[in-house]
């Protein structure tokens, strides 16, 4: 079968991020805080599970961005 | 009246419509809490002198906004300050709290401070707070009939921040019962009159801490746990001073100590009612975390609010206009229990979506204890099902203080166990 699928990444604002482990408290498989004191997706994201739309919505200082970052053709 | 006017006009209420220390109130808020979401979303209490904001969408939205301090010196109608010459190490911790100093001292804090939550630092402390639980158990006086509330669920908190933070065993008592029980109430508004008792309770706890630290910073190798993460850790050329290190443990202290408190009455209540959602708990132990959730949802336990908020310019919500410098509320209980989020919210149900919960509120302040919250339920529920299980029932009703002053605090929950 032939499709696309999309690859996803998550955007720290590190200006934002306050190490409040919201999304590491949530996700703990993708989050994790980096030794910066910042939010880092350590896992797969996949942009499409409504979990992780929400946990980089509801981040509590809105420092999260989920990006579509390219698409490939599939097989 | 037309709808323009009421607009307009502020709405007032008293203790006659929302009294958290009446009896009735404590035993079944319920009925209380859906006239605030009603009558009341956002209405000035003349007796607590306070803006309520009830409804989950407006709460939710006052602790996100930039538009909300949390510094007392916001706080048009907060005491005057002790001179900084007067100041003990109370007010000297206080000063640099979390929860009130301003936006970038606040991120500066919680960034050194995030090595100290990591994963590998919390996996050390659930196993030490596990064996404390299980201790605490073994307490027990009678297991075949105990107050629950009294022999678990008043003891575990304190005892888990004194394990997160590594106090020795030998100082758990000065660190419980000195520390813990003065700081929260040294620290509430509401014991303003007999606070200069609490600080002086609290003082020698303090003094024994900064020591505890100071000692560790003296060594070659702090350590790797709480307390050595938090004098070791460096970013960006920074580091924590002594002091607010002592500050950042009595910040867990006076969130943490009381709190979480009934939570734990409140858990064993619900499974126990709920048979088919503890069958499902125990077939499905990965629900653990959404169980924990609901069970703080479902219990309204919570009176008031977390830490308050002052509106930095006159703000409109909900038809009313929040004034500068005044005291803001969001009500946590009715906010967990508005029906306009939460479908059918009198059912206790582990499965629910909490997708945009404010149950450790939201923002930049954002519960900082939410991972020992969770680990302390998650314990203590699978400890009380190891031990007891189907054997365990509630007898008698429910006892609480209904004077507490921010919790609807049981003091009594007696459980019947097959235990001999």
């Amino acid at each position: 079968m032939i499709g696309t699928t999309s690859r996803w990444h998550v955007e720290v604002d590190r200006d934002r991020c306050m190490a409040t482990y919201g999304c590491v408290h949530a996700l703990p498989r993708i989050f994790t805080i980096g030794d910066d004191a910042t939010a880092q997706a350590i896992g797969p994201v996949d942009g499409d599970d409504q979990l992780v739309r929400d946990v980089v919505a509801e981040c509590p200082t809105a420092a999260l961005r989920l990006v579509r970052s390219e698409e490939e053709q599939t097989f | 009246m037309t709808a323009a006017a009421t607009a307009t006009e502020r709405v007032q209420i008293d203790f006659s419509v929302y009294n958290p220390f009446d009896p009735e109130f404590v035993r079944n808020p319920f009925p209380v809490m859906e006239r605030m979401l009603t009558q009341y979303p956002v209405a000035f209490h003349t007796g607590i002198n306070a803006w309520l904001v009830s409804p989950h969408d407006l709460s939710s939205w006052v602790l996100r906004s930039p538009q909300f301090s949390t510094r007392y010196q916001d706080w048009k109608d907060g005491p005057p300050p002790t001179p900084e010459d007067q100041w003990t190490l109370f007010e000297k911790c206080m000063s640099m709290s979390m929860a009130t100093v301003g936006p970038e001292v606040h991120q500066r804090l919680r960034r050194l401070t995030a090595p100290a939550f990591s994963r590998r630092v919390m996996d050390q402390i659930d196993a030490r707070i596990r064996d404390s639980i299980a201790d605490l158990f073994d307490e027990i006086p009678d297991p075949r009939l105990f107050n629950f509330a009294a022999d678990i669920s008043a003891k575990v908190p304190v005892r888990s921040i004194a394990r997160m933070v590594g106090v020795p065993p030998d100082d758990e008592e000065l660190f419980e019962h000195r520390l813990g029980f003065n700081m929260v109430r040294a620290s509430n508004p509401m014991y303003a009159a007999e606070r200069d008792a609490y600080i002086e309770g609290a003082l020698p706890g303090l003094q024994h801490l900064l020591d505890i630290i100071t000692e560790r910073r003296s060594r070659d190798d702090p350590g790797d746990d709480f307390i050595g993460t938090l004098v070791a850790t460096e970013i960006d050329g920074e580091s924590l001073s002594d002091l607010e290190i002592l500050s950042v443990i009595v910040a867990l202290v006076v969130a943490g100590a009381d709190t979480v408190v009934d939570m734990h009455s409140l858990g064993i209540q619900a499974l126990l009612q709920h048979p088919e959602q503890r069958q499902l708990l125990r077939e499905k132990p990965d629900l653990m975390p959404s169980a924990v959730r609901e069970i703080l949802r479902w219990s309204a336990m919570g009176k008031l609010g977390a830490i308050p908020r002052f509106p930095t310019d006159d703000i409109e919500l909900g038809g009313q206009v929040l004034e500068k410098g005044s005291l803001v509320i969001p009500l946590q209980s009715p906010s967990w229990n508005d029906p306009e989020k939460w479908a059918d919210p009198r059912q206790f149900d582990i499965t629910r979506n909490h997708a945009g919960n404010i149950i450790f509120g939201a923002g930049p302040h954002m519960c900082i204890g939410l991972h020992l919250v969770q680990v302390q339920g998650k314990l203590v529920i699978e400890e009380f099902e190891r031990r007891f299980g189907d054997s365990a029932s509630i007898v008698g009703e429910l006892e609480f203080d209904h004077m507490h002053f921010n919790s609807r605090r049981i003091t009594k929950m007696m459980i019947a166990t097959g235990e001999s």
